[in-house]
């Protein structure tokens, strides 16, 4: 593929996220207070909101927090296919770079680049791939904040970033949705996502092949302190892959090593649906370094 | 609101995506429009010539046939393609072959004017049954300067994965252009290696790859799997029996990747990891061209790589005598290497790049890269007979290569009779000492059998490795040496040997005198019920010399059983007036490629092994010949498609080949041990009435849609093949059945595919019968006596065996049960010719030895001469051998050498292992643990304890009996039988003392 269709991709599709997007900063601006309101986000540095499944490329469908920050993340990753009946197996584990920068009040941008990404597919035949993974980025919106909650508008889009895993298409992939976090009562917090996601590529050979499918989670951190918190979360997918794709569960844990340092580890298991992982999961560790909710 | 928004969300991405794309062209694979055309392959390539054409059609009924030659298949419904240089056929989409779940693939190839040799061409994009193209489309694609097919269809085990190949021929090319895409709709990402696969089965071409220290040298199958795809720029293959064709195949843009042996060749575009939605796309050239020398296919891929900017070449030529007057006979005589590289540097070193035959003045030329040197190695009789280096300048489109000369052979003049008359018979020439063995052995450009001497290729005609056929007198030419030739004309002549010593330029005339000897008693008609000729697609040896077998073996009555087709040998007999001494009955041998899931249980998917059928009709046009599809299938459906194809299933044979022979490529030979039947127990007994879910039970079963049960064969294999290595195996399989119960007529059969792998007509049967060869043959009365058993199995040794019966009769060997006189004795006698040793009689009471007769023997007191054929006759009563007038019981007498030590390590009652380091036991120390061919201490090393007795235990192998010294007895036999010892065994009699059928005696029943 060309250059200049590469870009043209990537201009129409950021028009659409704009578009999609709706309102920008500037008119969200007209509601002051949503901002003045922590929204019930933890003002120390333990991660928060969706735990995210993992299973499609480049956080494809694992929606977004509702809390946003000035954030680096470093992550390491993986996923595993185990299907001996198939003589089939796929584990691929991967370092994510991942960011997020608050631009203005209540808007923020956000990417993640998966940095090394092994792929080692099991068959009569193995191979593996090792080489760049895929780059996501989006931007999130916080429409409402007060009482304990927040709720955002966000969307993400997934590039063709890698380094000779896709070799004849290129996939572009869109994530629309919404995210809200909040507290339940005394030490329980729940957040949740609904999103759109959808994707395509594009190719000299194949098909454009559009898929879509639907994203709701659902989950709840027990926060016995600060510092600590135990998640668990149920996460389901419709149409993306068939009529149900997966209905999974994860359990994670998270620490705030003070207000700048958090942990996060946990995983997710699918036990209804197409989706053929037999786990995934992460190790993330991330550095807050200034937006947000404060202390 | 989901619904509704997630479509309008996906219709806007799709768009988008659809539009952003661009004009992308969109494969034609995943398009149902007729109209759809996948692009070209090797855009930018070119060939000009005058008068070409490019044409594409069907073949419609009634039309001859585009294809002829040993393995041309096109018939009816498949499409050819034509230019002015090449036909080829794209089979059906219903007319699936060999491992190819449907049609779609190339089937016949050949240059205009030349035969077929390539049994079949498929692609794949791995090893496992799924990953075999399922295609359910065709397309003919007519245009002014091209003529395409393209077919479209799916990963048969993956259905979402969509695949398209475009086969093309263009005017004036020596070849065929292929493209083939596959795209991955699956949700996941897939490993593929996608591969044209030729199936060569290891006696039909020699591939070559050039690679430093490879060429014809290739490694196979590595470990791991993946590293078995090695780069390479190109592959070219040739067959080496008539009629010789080369082909080759150069991917248009990149290399080839894959790997070679003499089963199998894959090559394709580099493995990889291939995500969801991303396509493989493959562009090949593949050439085919007149010759046995891999020059010819390799010249156009030179050309082809220079066109698409793969570098430039250069055309070598030159001139090689033989010292003397010798004459340049074949590449076996002489042939040359060229490979790039220094005369010092060792061969693992050099990068060979092509192979070429002189012409018979000995002048040859070969085109190789340019700008790189090159050492010409001149081979003679398989052994590196002189070399010369060559340097090759970047800018030369000729060079001239000094002369080369390389020393003269020896000659002899063969003359056999068989009493006193000139006669078909089959001399081997085999070194006299070690020095003349060590000097000689070598193997064909590497590859086949290891001969010493070679004399001709392996698998082809006369002659071919150590031996040649002769009718009167032929002119042999072999390496200087001292040398034992030993004549014969199958079991029942003498045999003759001489012994000469032969300088270079040195010549001999040899004669053999041999004499028929009153073996085989009347009343019977001896046969061989399993031989291929290059019909099969594991054989190459010519219609001509397999008739010309049929006769120096002095079979009557052989079954024409080539695998998954249907042949006659029609030409070949009429053109040795053979049907006066050999009728021919026309069958199949069904084998299995498909792996499928039938066993419970088993980890891997199998095949059902291979069946034989006979008379099966012959349709000289038809798909397999008349032969039905044998895919898939468990034995007693495949004999319901046999009744299909026109098999009388009341009076014809179905045969259970080489019930426990060890899998090749992974697929199993044999059903019993596909299944995994543990003989120690016994068969469940739901056959009819239901299936109680078991491996062990699928012996009995009725498969759905069936109308047999898989056990409604009427004849098994005990013995296979000259190297009856696994003769203890088949033998204590059909015990295990007769013991059940379960009666099946013995058979032993050569199942030679060439004139090397196994001597045809040893083993054979003798069938008992008033039928006599000619135009008066009954068939239908023939196989009555074969499925009533009314024969013996025998490499030598002539049992005749009877016992009296209430009635007065004799009853002979024979599956039906009959009622014994009282007090009724075995009345016996054995009889061979000289050079056969019988050292023992056996008799076997249902499956167990009862009585050893071996001091009472008479031996010839000379193996050359006719005295002594006689070696048994006496009687033994029934009594006396333990069958006592309570049990019925069933007796089979064996009669020839001691059988070998052999154990049973994984306890499943099958024999499994020999005494292969000689102390007098077997146990796990006599197990070739690391596959190098070899016992010896590195196979039991870290061997602490013996193992526990069990299933998964290492076994194997059970030794070929090796020539042994000159001077031995029993070398003669040894000599016209190799790897064999001397066994025959009669049918079953089967005693039924009161008349009301018989009453097996259970596992290990002993009377």
């Amino acid at each position: 593929m060309s250059a200049a269709r590469s870009i043209g991709i990537a201009l129409g599709i950021a028009l659409a996220l704009g578009i999609v997007l709706g309102p920008g900063p500037r008119a969200r601006a007209d509601i002051p207070e949503i901002h003045t309101d922590s929204g019930g986000c933890s003002p120390t540095a333990r991660p928060l909101g969706p735990f995210g499944t993992g299973f499609l490329d480049g956080q494809l469908g694992d929606g977004r927090r509702a809390c946003e920050r000035d954030e680096v993340a470093l992550a390491e990753e993986g996923y595993v296919i185990a299907r001996p009946a198939d003589f089939y197996g796929n584990i691929r584990l991967g370092t994510r770079i991942s960011g997020s920068v608050i631009v203005t009040r209540g808007v923020s941008l956000f990417g993640s680049l998966e940095a090394l990404r092994y792929q080692a597919l099991i068959s009569a035949v193995d191979n593996t791939y090792l080489g760049l993974g895929y780059l996501s980025i989006g931007t999130a919106a916080r429409y409402f904040g007060a009482d304990g909650w927040s709720l955002v508008a966000y969307g993400r889009m997934v590039l063709p970033s890698t380094t000779g895993l896709d070799r004849l298409s290129q996939p572009w992939a869109l994530e629309l949705g919404t995210s809200a976090e909040g507290a339940l009562a005394t030490n329980f917090r729940f957040h949740g996502v609904l999103a759109l996601i959808g994707s395509a590529v594009a190719s000299s050979v194949a098909p454009p092949d559009p898929r879509g499918g639907v994203r709701l989670s659902a989950g709840l951190d027990w926060v016995p302190s600060d510092a600590i918190a135990i998640v668990v979360e149920l996460a389901s997918g419709l149409g993306y892959r068939d009529a149900l794709d997966f209905l999974a569960a994860s359990v994670a844990l998270r620490f705030a090593l003070g207000d700048v340092v958090g942990i996060e580890l946990g995983a997710t298991y699918p036990f209804l649906g197409e989706e053929r992982a037999l786990l995934s999961g992460h190790l993330a560790i991330s550095a807050r370094l200034g937006g947000g909710p404060r202390r | 609101m989901a619904s509704s928004a997630r479509a309008l969300f996906v219709l806007a991405v799709g768009l988008a995506a659809l539009s952003l794309a661009g004009c992308a062209r969109s494969s034609c694979a995943t398009s149902e429009d007729p109209l759809c055309r996948t692009p070209s392959a090797c855009e930018g390539l070119e060939f000009a010539c005058e008068g070409g054409l490019a044409r594409v059609a069907r073949i419609e009924p009634g039309e001859p046939l585009p294809t002829w030659g040993p393995d041309a298949l096109a018939s009816p419904s498949d499409v050819v393609l034509r230019n002015d240089r090449i036909v080829a056929v794209i089979d059906a989409i219903d007319h699936p072959h060999y491992v190819a779940p449907t049609g779609g693939n190339l089937l016949d190839l050949a240059p205009v004017g030349g035969g077929d040799t390539i049994p079949h061409v498929f692609q794949a994009v791995g090893l496992l049954p799924d990953d075999t193209i399922a295609y359910d489309r065709i397309f003919l694609d007519q245009g002014d300067d091209y003529a395409a097919v393209e077919v479209r269809g799916r990963l048969a085990g993956k259905p979402e994965a969509r695949v398209v190949t475009r086969y093309e021929v263009r005017p004036c090319e020596p070849g065929l252009r292929v493209r083939t895409e596959i795209v991955n709709g699956r949700a996941d990402a897939e490993t593929w290696a996608l591969v044209d696969a030729w199936y060569w089965s290891g006696r039909e071409a020699l591939p070559f790859a050039p690679g430093v220290g490879a060429g014809f040298h290739q490694e196979g199958f590595r470990d791991p799997l993946r590293d078995s795809w090695q780069e390479q720029p190109f592959f070219a293959a040739a067959t080496h029996a008539p009629p010789e064709i080369g082909f080759g195949t150069i991917a248009c843009g990149g290399s080839l990747h894959g790997f070679h042996n003499d089963q199998l060749t894959a090559v394709g575009p580099e493995p990889r990891v291939v995500p969801s939605r991303d396509a493989i796309v493959f562009e090949r050239f593949i050439t085919v061209t007149e010759g046995s020398s891999i020059a010819r296919p390799i010249d156009n891929l030179l050309e082809v790589r220079r066109q698409l900017g793969g570098g430039a070449y250069t055309e070598l030529r030159g001139r090689v005598a033989i010292e003397g007057s010798g004459a340049i006979t074949g590449e076996t005589r002489l042939t040359l290497r060229i490979e790039e590289g220094h005369t010092g540097d060792p061969p693992s070193a050099r990068t060979p790049w092509t192979q070429v035959t002189p012409d018979a003045s000995g002048a040859w030329s070969a085109r190789v890269p340019s700008g790189r040197d090159y050492v010409v190695l001149a081979d003679a009789f398989g052994r590196e007979a002189g070399a010369t280096l060559v340097r090759v300048p970047a800018s030369a489109s000729v060079v001239d290569v000094e002369p080369m000369t390389v020393g003269p052979a020896a000659s002899i003049t063969l003359n056999v009779t068989l009493d006193g008359e000139p006669e078909h018979a089959l001399v081997f020439v085999l070194p006299a000492d070690a020095e003349t063995e060590e000097r000689t052995r070598a193997r064909l450009l590497g590859g086949f059998t290891e001969c010493a001497p070679l004399l001709g290729a392996p698998p082809g005609g006369s002659p071919a490795c150590d031996r040649v056929l002769v009718h009167g007198a032929a002119r042999l030419e072999v390496p200087p040496g001292h040398w034992d030739l030993v004549a014969t004309a199958g079991l029942f002549s003498t045999i003759a040997r001489a012994e000469v010593t032969l300088g270079p330029s040195d010549h001999e005339d040899v004669s053999f005198a041999l004499r028929s000897l009153a073996v085989a008693p009347d009343a019977t008609l001896s046969a061989d019920f399993h031989v291929h000729g290059a019909a099969s697609f594991d054989s190459s040896v010519p219609d001509v010399d397999r008739v010309q077998a049929f006769l120096a073996a002095r079979v009557d009555v052989i079954a024409a059983t080539d695998h998954d087709l249907v042949h006659t040998y029609e030409e070949a007999r009429r053109m040795w007036d053979a049907d006066e001494r050999v009728q021919v009955l026309v069958g199949t041998e069904t084998t299995g490629h498909i792996l499928f899931d039938f066993v419970p249980g088993a980890t891997l998917p199998k095949v059902i092994g291979h069946w034989i059928a006979w008379p099966i009709p012959y349709d000289p046009v038809a798909p397999y010949r008349g032969a039905p599809w044998d895919e898939l299938a468990e034995p007693g459906l495949l004999m319901t498609r046999f009744e299909e194809a026109g098999w009388p299933s009341s009076t014809g044979i179905v045969q259970l080949n080489h019930p426990w022979a060890p899998g090749q490529v992974g697929r199993d030979l044999g059903f019993p041990r596909a299944v995994g039947v543990d003989l120690t127990e016994p068969l469940p007994r739901t056959d009819r009435d239901g299936w109680d879910g078991t491996a062990q039970g699928l012996i009995l079963r009725t498969p759905p849609e069936a109308r047999f049960g898989n056990a409604d064969y009427q004849a098994q294999e005990v013995m296979n093949g000259t190297e009856n290595e696994e003769l203890l195996a088949y033998r204590a399989y059909w015990f295990y059945l007769l013991n059940q119960g379960i009666l099946r007529a013995g058979t032993a059969n050569s199942d030679s595919h060439s004139l090397v792998d196994c001597v045809l007509g040893t083993p054979r049967n003798l069938v008992t019968t008033s039928e006599r060869v000619g135009p008066s043959f009954d068939e239908e009365r023939f196989d009555r006596a074969v499925r009533e058993g009314r024969m013996m199995g025998t490499n030598g040794p002539v049992i005749e065996a009877s016992i009296s019966t209430r009635s007065g009769a004799a009853a002979r060997p024979s599956i039906a049960p009959f009622i014994p006189a009282t007090g009724a004795v075995l009345s016996l006698r054995v009889s061979a010719a000289p050079w056969v040793p019988v050292t023992e009689i056996r008799i076997v009471v249902n499956g167990e030895v009862v009585r050893t007769i071996a001091a009472e023997l008479s031996h010839p007191s000379d193996p050359w001469a006719e005295e002594g054929v006689v070696r048994f006759e006496g009687e033994l009563a029934l009594a006396e051998l333990g069958v006592d007038p309570r049990h019925d019981a069933w007796i089979v007498i064996e009669a020839g050498e001691a059988l070998p030590l052999v154990g049973d390590l994984d306890c499943d009652g099958v024999p499994d292992t020999g005494d292969n380091d000689g102390n007098g036991v077997v146990d796990e120390r006599d197990v070739d643990r690391n596959g190098d061919g070899v016992v010896d201490a590195r196979d039991s090393a870290g061997l602490e304890a013996p193992p526990a007795c069990d299933r998964g235990a290492a076994t194997g192998p059970i030794a070929r009996t090796p020539r042994g010294a000159r001077t031995a007895r029993r070398w003669g036999f040894a000599a016209v039988t190799p790897g064999g010892y001397a066994f025959s065994f009669t049918n079953p009699l089967i005693v039924d003392w009161d008349g009301d059928g018989f009453d097996a005696p259970g596992l290990g029943g002993t009377p």
